[in-house]
């Protein structure tokens, strides 16, 4: 009796110390922090979308029982929703096509533009290397409808639609073919541009903490550059690649705006804008809830195919330190017929909307030069006119600035919680490589970005009618901005750790630097830029953010919502001043960033 | 790492705690509204100062038009206002006040069907009514009491030429010959829909009959594909029309674009854009109808907290003083109220009164949407996303 | 077969110069070593004959064929240079298994399947790496991954063969092993290595040539054992050789054409020159290599053992005279307590004799006591 007490008591304590080992390792920790709070703030919302796609609404219980002579009340389980939609050729098969050819264009042109012009910056001896590489990131920063807008603006013609004569026509006389301006042509190309600067960023990132001999120890082999390229270069950026296009996919399957812009005109239906018809309308809600899921089903499957490719034999983790002496390509001649295009290229994806948003801002009556005006941002009396109720101009409205102040604040404890937990979740998974729960952690981390923005936000607002601490509160917007931005976090914290040896830190322990010295001291430092760009990219996106927190938040709280009503308003110039503000906000943070710190969202990959 | 746990902790707690909060008791308000439709401005006005005291009463719009200084500097009371889009409203209404969370005294709100099925049905929504304007106010404006019309109508670009008058029959829009009429995508935007919906109804049949006829010189024949004339008229509008996402964007393809461009978009955007080109084709007197109308209902929230003070902001919304100062120098926008007439700066730009807009814009029809909703909804749903 | 010419190459990084107005021949079929301390410009000069690097100046030529030169603006790149290279990091491709790695080059070149599948079986077996054909480098041990380096390296035989401090990531045992591998390598193919390594035992046992770096500029050019017998000056004697050449000050005085006498550790000597030679001052160096400092009853120098040094086959005795600390290694092993009393001379012809001023080395010859 006494023995196995004793024995009892001794297997007890060989838990406890097994359990006390386990946790003295800060990795551990971390990881099972993670797994933990990620199923919570992930899980919860998946399961919402489950049960809203598997239970009738009020006003759907009254559509299937009006329809299907069903006897459904509020609350009921049906499959109903799954049947209606999945059954449907036109309202689901069809946009769901669309949806995949768009992403899949949109991927293979983000990784054309962004993977040539990281080879072009990492690899080449190409002139005004930083001026290209911080200008190549406006398009990321800037709504991607702005780009819609300037597409059409360039190419609407008269032969098309409305007739509308754009730049194009205007200056040379040419007219495009309406496929150009509206479809899917227009949708991909400005989904892929909008979305280059992540190829860029990623695939850039790894480049230049390739070793170059890598690529030298082919050249001495006689490859050409194309080989090289071919064999060595891309499939050593295979998993950047591989990230990229997850990434691009899923925003492109999800974005609402660009269709909506240059592709409804021109008859073209994705799966995002099917949704928010049915999303929108309360008897078809479940349908959308549904159509979330094929979205989530897309993402994981998108995800899964990356943990595979990356998980395999082949390890990808020798890519060692920089090579301090990378080479450039000579572009000779070409540099100089190179650099022009791509100066013309930049200039019009990234420089032309803000010129165009400048504009737009100080005319009084559109389209008219004539009737150019400071008074939308120096008047300091209400503008009247047709702009009744709009207040003072831009520089002297306080409404404006309360909300601009609003979405700052936001966006900067939203980046700073989020690229703290990338890097500590790149971290855990990096030290804690191909264990299950390192999967786990960084599959969960992603798995926000796949519930799109309008679910999202809707989630969180039915978990604010149930915690009422946090209606309305700046912390609601936090948390949820938060578990929305981890995504990009998580990323860019794991690619770099896992750029990092153990032995860097082992090396750091050996001295006896404790944990967050470590961190500080040592990891932190050495893949400083790429971490910086964790924090900046929840910055940017989040500063432009609106789907998300339209349904939490009021309309002067954050400078989007504002816009939005100032849009509503129908004061085009107002509209077009605050996107400027927005557009200059985040490009002096990130040259704020980039003067104190040296790193920038494109820093890690070129400049200097 | 304490302090994470901690969190997790507080978080796992929360999420399992149902923490229902209800304001006022429902018969509260809805003694409070009786009460307040037969108080005159200045008793209601006493009524809500004492509710509400130094607080700031929640209005959640449909437009952004509710003017933040005029009542706060008639009432000396402040409000804050949230503007969900016409469908999102319904969402918040559902966790909210389905919830019995308190969020907003005031909704202005639209979607005649979405009202009276869900928020009216299941009593989320009161009804304020005040008396002094019960002869002012046409019946079936009153319950629910709809606050303004906003309307949607063809406009062209005339090119100058304000003579030619290009556009005489509503059929004409079906036709290929004139493809590319911009529109807002029915699905995403309620009051399309329901214009489509209500000119179903028998009336707008026999209008859409007489027009065929008058176009086309013969009278229209069921080929059987379509249930009526009117579901022909919508099949092949849709088909022929071009979606834009917003109402500004029509208006300025339309200022901008070629002779003959023509959208249906609201009315009210006309100002935003240099309008010298544009006509109204009521005012060419088109057969058929012209565009459409729809009321913008204001509501009272079920559980407000401040139940005076939002009927007497809608008191202020119905009385000539409000609706002037708030949208009396703009088109398209129409008060209940019939004493108040159109201002001579809407009037410039082709505005008319009310009484002129009856007859040949498709007015939102609570009733007949009722009847024919979820047929229709699928139908047209289909037919949006089968455009080519 | 190349001969490798350098003719006055310089590579400048802003102000910084990297690499001095070098000049250097290689002989078709040469083991040449760059030798030098870090920094030293060796790996620079390395990347720049491979094409790797571009000279701010000078030329560089393959035979007589110009690979660069600056004045003439001709670059050839280094895949046209037809040479092979061994990475320090071996830089072998993580994607590709040991054998993809080795066919990668023969692939490039067009050769045919079954050429090289045979190749391939032939480095695998040279290299001793059968067994491994089928896995991924970063399945590889250290040595392991520098063996597939050197058959990726080589299996496509080039003429020329360039390395980086090919062995300087492997452990002492694995390092000696490679070192004889890598002799009978130069050997059997023929063909010329060009070895850049920090290392001077690597250099002495491998070379038949060591190129000294030091600061960007050649220090000697010369076989090892010239290298060791005659440094060209005071650095290359104290690079050189482990452990290091006793240098002592000393004050000399020209007595006859070979004769000089000498005066340090506080006595007179003779220096007796091999050659004729000319004292530029009287401040001079004495350079005495440890094995030239016999240790016995009767020498004419006396010191206190600082301390003992037994390796087992020799003995390294550092000794102290005044405050000058002299090594010297006795064969077999020997041990002393510290401070004893040591009697000991400097015997044979190899006694060096540096100009103080200039580092350079005067002459060489025997020193004796009067």
């Amino acid at each position: 009796m006494k023995k196995s007490e004793e024995t009892g008591q001794k297997r007890l304590g060989n838990l406890l110390y097994a359990v006390k080992s386990y946790f003295s390792v800060q990795a551990n920790v971390l990881i099972v922090v993670f797994a933990v709070l990620l199923l919570i703030l992930t899980v919860y919302p998946m399961f919402s979308v489950l049960r809203s796609s598997m239970t009738v609404g009020k006003m759907e219980a009254m559509r299937y029982n009006t329809l299907f002579h069903t006897k459904l009340s509020e609350g009921d389980f049906t499959l109903l929703n799954f049947q209606s939609l999945l059954s449907n050729q036109v309202t689901f098969w069809k946009p769901l096509w669309n949806s995949l050819r768009m992403s899949a264009y949109a991927s293979i042109i983000a990784i054309l533009v962004g993977g040539t012009f990281a080879f072009l910056i990492t690899r080449t001896d190409i002139s005004f290397k930083k001026f290209f590489s911080s200008v190549f990131i406006f398009p990321y920063i800037m709504p991607s409808w702005t780009l819609a807008l300037v597409w059409k603006n360039v190419f609407a013609n008269s032969q098309v639609g409305s007739g509308v004569v754009g730049m194009l026509e205007s200056l040379t006389g040419l007219c495009v073919p309406g496929w150009v301006v509206y479809g899917i042509f227009p949708c991909s190309l400005v989904m892929g541009i909008h979305y280059a600067p992540f190829a860029y960023i990623l695939i850039g990132g790894t480049l230049r903490n390739m070793d170059a001999n890598l690529e030298e120890a082919a050249t001495i082999l006689q490859s050409s550059r194309w080989r090289i390229l071919r064999k060595i270069t891309i499939p050593i950026v295979m998993p950047a690649l591989f990230s990229t296009v997850l990434l691009v996919f899923s925003s492109t399957m999800a974005s609402y705006a660009v269709p909506v812009f240059v592709g409804s005109p021109g008859n073209f239906f994705v799966l995002s804008t099917q949704l928010s018809a049915l999303y929108n309308n309360m008897t078809t809600k479940g349908q959308a809830f549904v159509m979330t899921i094929v979205l989530i089903l897309f993402g994981v499957m998108l995800l899964g195919i990356n943990t595979w490719f990356t998980g395999k034999r082949k390890s990808f983790t020798t890519v060692t330190g920089k090579s301090g002496q990378v080479s450039y390509i000579k572009l000779g001649k070409a540099n100089a017929v190179i650099s022009v295009v791509l100066a013309v290229v930049l200039f019009l994806i990234a420089i032309f909307p803000i010129i165009s948003f400048a504009l737009e801002s100080m005319i009084d009556s559109h389209g008219n030069y004539s009737t150019l005006t400071l008074k939308y941002w120096l008047s300091r009396e209400d503008i009247g006119g047709f702009a009744v109720n709009a207040g003072p101009g831009i520089l002297f409205n306080g409404r404006i600035w309360t909300a601009l102040w609003g979405s700052i604040r936001l966006s900067l404890i939203v980046s700073l919680i989020v690229g703290t937990c990338g890097i500590l979740i790149g971290y855990a998974v990096a030290r804690k490589r191909g264990t299950k729960l390192a999967g786990l952690v960084s599959g969960l981390a992603f798995f926000p970005y796949l519930v799109p923005s309008m679910a999202f936000g809707a989630i969180f607002l039915a978990v604010s009618t149930r915690l009422t601490f946090l209606r309305g509160t700046l912390l609601l917007l936090i948390i949820v901005g938060a578990i929305k931005y981890l995504p990009f976090a998580s990323r860019s914290g794991t690619n770099s750790m896992m750029q990092l040896s153990g032995e860097i830190e082992e090396a750091a322990v050996i001295v006896g630097a404790s944990w967050p010295k470590r961190m500080l001291r040592v990891l932190f430092p050495i893949q400083k830029s790429s971490f910086i760009s964790g924090y900046l990219l929840p910055f940017v996106s989040c500063m432009r953010e609106l789907s998300l927190f339209v349904l939490l938040t009021n309309s002067g709280t954050l400078i989007t919502t504002l816009l939005s009503y100032f849009d509503e308003k129908a004061v085009a110039q107002m509209s077009n001043g605050i996107n400027l503000l927005i557009v200059i906000i985040v490009l002096i943070v990130n040259f704020t960033v980039n003067k104190l710190t040296g790193a920038s969202i494109d820093k890690g990959v070129g400049g200097n | 790492m304490k302090k994470a746990a901690a969190l997790l902790l507080a978080l796992v707690m929360c999420m399992s705690i149902l923490l229902p909060v209800s304001a006022l008791a429902e018969t509260d308000v809805q003694k409070a509204i009786a009460e307040a439709a037969k108080m005159s401005w200045d008793e209601l006005l006493a009524k809500a100062k004492e509710e509400i005291g130094d607080n700031k009463f929640m209005i959640y719009s449909n437009t952004s038009q509710i003017e933040e200084n005029t009542f706060t500097e008639k009432t000396g009371i402040a409000f804050e206002d949230r503007l969900p889009t016409d469908s999102e409203v319904y969402e918040v209404l559902t966790q909210e006040v389905g919830n019995g969370v308190y969020g907003a005294d005031v909704y202005l709100l639209q979607d005649c069907f979405m009202l009276t099925n869900l928020a009216i049905a299941s009593g989320w929504l009161e009804n304020y009514m005040p008396e002094e304007y019960k002869d002012v106010i046409n019946e079936e404006d009153q319950n629910p009491l709809a606050a303004i019309y906003l309307n949607r109508v063809f406009i062209y670009n005339d090119g100058g030429d304000k003579e030619a008058k290009p556009y005489k029959n509503v059929w004409q829009f079906t036709e290929p010959e004139f493809k590319g009429t911009e529109f807002k995508n029915p699905m995403t935007e309620k009051s399309s829909l329901n214009f489509l919906i209500s000119m179903t109804s028998e009336k707008w049949q026999a209008k859409l009959a007489e027009a065929y006829k008058n176009y086309y010189g013969k009278e229209w024949v069921s080929t059987g594909e379509f249930q009526n004339i009117s579901y022909e008229w919508i099949y092949k509008f849709l088909m022929n029309c071009s979606f834009v996402a917003k109402d500004s964007t029509i208006a300025k393809d339309i200022a901008e674009g070629a002779k003959g461009s023509v959208g249906l978009f609201v009315f009210s955007k006309l100002r935003s854009v240099d309008a010298t080109n544009l006509t109204v084709c009521a005012n060419d007197g088109i057969e058929g109808f012209a565009g459409l109308m729809y009321p913008i209902y204001a509501q009272v929230a079920a559980n407000a907290k401040y139940p005076y003070t939002a009927c007497l902001y809608i008191n202020y919304l119905l009385s000539e003083e409000g609706y002037g100062k708030i949208w009396g120098s703009k088109m398209g926008t129409y008060s209940v109220n019939n004493n108040v007439t159109v201002s001579e700066n809407a009037k410039t730009y082709g505005d008319q009164p009310l009484s002129f807009w009856k007859d040949c814009l498709v007015f939102e029809d609570p009733a007949h949407v009722q009847n024919v909703y979820f047929e229709a909804l699928d139908l047209i749903n289909e037919w949006c996303a089968s455009k080519k | 077969m190349p001969r490798i010419l350098l003719k006055n190459v310089t590579k400048q990084w802003g102000k910084f110069i990297g690499v001095n107005d070098l000049n250097l021949e290689i002989e078709d079929g040469s083991f040449i070593t760059l030798l030098g301390s870090s920094g030293c410009g060796k790996t620079t000069t390395l990347r720049m004959i491979a094409g790797l690097e571009t000279p701010t100046k000078g030329e560089i030529l393959f035979d007589d064929k110009v690979m660069f030169s600056s004045e003439k603006n001709i670059n050839i790149p280094p895949a046209k240079r037809e040479v092979g290279f061994l990475f320090q990091n071996y830089a072998l491709w993580p994607h590709m298994t040991v054998t993809q790695n080795i066919s990668f080059g023969l692939e490039t070149l067009k050769w045919k399947k079954a050429d090289i599948n045979e190749r391939v079986a032939e480095m695998l077996k040279i290299m001793r790496i059968e067994q491994f054909a089928e896995r991924y480098p970063a399945e590889l041990s250290g040595g392991q991954q520098q063996r597939v380096a050197i058959a990726r390296t080589l299996a496509p035989k080039p003429r020329v063969l360039f390395m980086d401090e090919p062995l300087s990531n492997l452990d002492a045992k694995l390092r000696g092993e490679m070192r004889t591998e890598l002799k009978r390598l130069h050997k059997s193919t023929g063909s010329t290595f060009v070895y850049v390594t920090h290392d001077q035992l690597e250099a002495m046992t491998l070379s038949t040539k060591i190129c000294l770096m030091n600061e960007g500029a050649l220090q000697q050019y010369a076989p090892p054992l010239e290298v060791y017998n005659r440094p060209a000056n005071l650095f290359v004697a104290d690079f050189v050789g482990n452990p290091s050449m006793n240098i002592v000050d000393a004050r000399a005085k020209k007595t006859a054409a070979k004769t000089a006498e000498v005066d340090f550790l506080g006595k007179k000597a003779l220096f007796r020159a091999n050659e004729d030679f000319e004292l530029k001052s009287d401040t001079v160096c004495l350079g005495v290599r440890p094995e030239f400092i016999p240790i016995s009853e009767n020498g004419d120098l006396e010191g206190v053992a600082y301390s003992t040094l037994p390796a087992g086959m020799e003995t390294t005795v550092k000794i102290q005279v005044g405050e000058t600390i002299l090594s010297s290694v006795v064969f077999g092993a020997i041990d002393y307590e510290t401070d004893a009393k040591i009697r000991f001379g400097i015997a044979g012809s190899g006694i060096l004799l540096f100009d103080k001023a200039s580092g350079k080395l005067t002459a060489s010859g025997s020193v004796s006591f009067e």
